[in-house]
């Protein structure tokens, strides 16, 4: 059985996962707002990409959570 | 246009580059951002430099090119007490950045002489451009 993680390892772990939730959730919030427009296309490009990276970032902390 | 520094001592390249992006939708500022990626190199553009804020994220490592890369909350909480005993540092506003937000951790840092507390996953861009428009006020 395995032993329960403790609580402080637990508040380092949700501390590192809401780095790139952070990012995704901001670039997206420039669509929800409207914001985007103000940037240029390439700008706005660039922001997908990053919150991609973003999303990647999440699952490699994921994998390596559960490895 | 007024020119303002702002130095951002994160780790995170991602969320460093979102936050400083909502500061270009200021039409009244200039921004110059100055980046930390640890404590070592925050310290010592600190020697140089006066900022007009300082975004501090509170885990840090020491010095990442020394592959000191151990994780710390207290690394963030020193160097906001150092700022804040600084004479030529101390009316700097400080903001705390950072995804710990528990209430223990908030009394301390505001107690150590931050400005503000926000925790990044709460705060979005242009939230934080708003708060970044009121400290310059």
């Amino acid at each position: 059985m395995r032993q329960p993680i403790p609580p402080e390892s637990l508040r380092f772990i949700r501390h590192q996962l809401k780095g790139p939730v952070t990012v995704i959730h901001g670039y997206l919030s420039f669509w929800q707002t409207d914001a985007y427009k103000k940037f240029s296309p390439e700008k706005q490009r660039e922001f997908i990409l990053k919150a991609f990276e973003a999303t990647e970032n999440l699952d490699k902390m994921i994998n390596e959570l559960s490895a | 246009m007024k020119s303002v520094k702002i130095l951002f001592i994160e780790d995170d390249d991602l969320l460093r580059s979102l936050f400083s992006e909502a500061l270009t939708l200021d039409t009244e500022r200039a921004y110059t951002i100055l980046s930390a990626l640890d404590l070592k190199s925050g310290k010592a553009i600190l020697q140089s430099t006066q900022p007009d804020i300082i975004v501090l994220d509170l885990i840090l490592p020491y010095d990442k090119a020394a592959n000191q890369n151990d994780l710390s909350e207290k690394m963030g909480l020193n160097l906001l007490r150092e700022i804040k005993q600084d004479s030529r540092l101390k009316s700097v506003p400080v903001i705390i950045f950072s995804n710990l937000g528990d209430e223990s951790i908030k009394k301390e840092t505001l107690k150590s002489g931050a400005t503000e507390h926000l925790m990044k996953s709460e705060t979005t861009p242009e939230k934080f451009l708003e708060i970044i428009k009121r400290l310059l006020q």
